[in-house]
């Protein structure tokens, strides 16, 4: 904030050349954009958009399933210690090929779902990051001087930024 | 009423100036008041300087550790305080909490924390705050970690005789086996007898949580305060319903009242959000070649400033 008003006062002083501050001036507040950017989300927009969406997005599922996995297994014992040691249950009923079935399909169904419904997370996830990661390198083009490479005939004119 | 939003108007610019000093001043008062809650459930075994220097390294890694850090953080230390109560009981409530991490708390870390703010409200009698704030800024996301935090104090009654049943005094690892059958039994045949008044009063949260986001997501005038009130409601009548049909373990006279306070707490951190002025609404129509525009622009309520550059514009890193 300091930098913003020491360079406002610079421009106030200096009518004649106001143009060339002015145009210092905006080149500062994108810096002072890409460095703040950098701190909070750069390291992580990073490492995300470092993979391609696919794998980015079955990675994070894949850690996911395994996790979800895990759980399941923790409440099938969980359901086996509560119908043998509290219910009193037969071993025998407990172990048996339809048992297993309905247990695998069980799982099938939860791990079903979270991949549904996490697949549209991490898949937002990484556009808002790919997204962030376009504005970013624009800047630096821009700052630089040189045409963003992400310049194209179906895109619009770069507004000032 | 100027002068308050001018206070208010300074206190935002005061915490956006200095936002992340102060986010970790907080986090480490929070954590530290956190922990040491959590240490109350710990006995005499351990020594009050111990227990103190473990509370203050939770709150030191707390304030620079992630969303997700700090609920595996959570599961440890309440493990480890509740073992010197009952090694039996904490490893039941370990299991519980691992449970809920794998299947909730690592893809979701950040709405994981509403978890563990009600299980806290629910300490200090104002637990309906936290659906009702979920309801207004963080959505649908919120229903399980809500559910589940509701679910798990409808036990909470258990825990004292679970300590009781295996406390620490008389651990033995060749009893270990049989002291946890003894206590995960009891725990089973309780869950077993209350479910339906638990579910009850889940549901009743839940609705409400759900209608109270419906509407703050409508586009009409002072839609969160119509949002709340209306979740605010539901959640009355419905925990009632849930007492008489259910029943549900739930204070009938202390409910209500704290769900009055609760309303008043998420109206004090509203008023630190960005407030529409709604008397100066104004509507806009315009198109371009595609599409017609059809804009309601309300204007947010700012303190008014004497002279842009002598106060000190205030510089977000959002331009």
């Amino acid at each position: 904030m300091s930098i913003y008003i020491i360079f406002l006062n610079y421009v106030m002083i200096s009518e004649e050349t106001e143009v060339f501050y002015l145009e210092d001036l905006r080149k500062v507040r994108a810096m002072i954009n890409l460095a703040i950017y950098d701190k909070h989300e750069g390291e992580t927009d990073r490492k995300i958009t470092s993979n391609y969406k696919r794998d980015y997005v079955y990675k994070r599922g894949l850690s996911m399933r395994l996790g979800v996995f895990l759980g399941c297994i923790i409440l099938v014992l969980i359901y086996y210690a509560y119908m043998l040691f509290v219910k009193d249950a037969d071993v025998f009923q407990l172990i048996g090929e339809h048992i297993f079935i309905r247990m695998g399909i069980g799982i099938a169904a939860v791990l079903t779902i979270y991949t549904f419904f996490c697949s549209f997370s991490y898949r937002r996830e990484y556009h808002y990051a790919e997204k962030r990661m376009d504005i970013y390198e624009k800047r630096i083009s821009w700052i630089n001087g040189q045409k963003s490479k992400h310049a194209g005939k179906n895109h619009k004119k770069d507004e000032v930024i | 009423m100027i002068e308050l939003n001018k206070f208010r108007q300074k206190l935002i610019e005061t915490y956006k100036y200095s936002q992340d000093r102060i986010n970790l001043v907080l986090k480490f008062i929070g954590g530290l008041l956190f922990f040491f809650m959590l240490s109350s459930v710990s006995t005499d075994t351990i020594s009050v300087p111990k227990k103190l220097m473990f509370v203050l390294l939770c709150a030191v890694i707390t304030s620079f550790s992630s969303p997700g850090v700090f609920i595996v953080l959570c599961m440890v230390a309440s493990a480890i305080f509740i073992a010197t109560a009952s090694v039996e009981t904490a490893i039941i409530v370990f299991i519980v909490f691992f449970v809920l991490f794998l299947f909730y708390g690592r893809i979701f870390p950040k709405e994981s924390l509403l978890f563990i703010v009600m299980l806290v409200g629910y300490k200090f009698k104002i637990p309906y705050a936290v659906p009702l704030f979920a309801a207004i800024y963080v959505g649908a996301r919120s229903i399980v970690p809500v559910g589940a935090a509701v679910l798990f104090s409808q036990f909470e009654y258990c825990f004292d005789t679970m300590v009781s049943m295996s406390p620490t005094s008389g651990f033995a690892v060749t009893n270990l086996p049989d002291k946890l059958l003894e206590v995960f039994t009891y725990l089973c045949n309780e869950i077993y007898a209350h479910i339906t008044g638990a579910l009850f009063v889940m549901a009743a949260v839940l609705i409400a949580l759900i209608i109270g986001w419906a509407i703050s997501s409508l586009h009409i005038d002072h839609e969160k305060e119509i949002g709340m009130g209306i979740a605010a409601v539901i959640t009355v009548f419905g925990v009632f319903v849930a007492i008489i049909l259910g029943g549900a373990n739930v204070s009938v006279t202390g409910m209500p009242i704290s769900v009055v306070i609760s309303v008043g707490i998420v109206l004090i951190i509203r008023l630190f959000d960005d407030l529409p002025d709604y008397k100066s609404t104004e509507w806009v129509q315009f198109q371009d070649s595609n599409y017609f525009y059809y804009v309601k622009a309300v204007p947010k309520i700012k303190a008014a400033r004497n002279d842009d550059y002598s106060s000190g514009r205030q510089y977000r890193g959002d331009e």
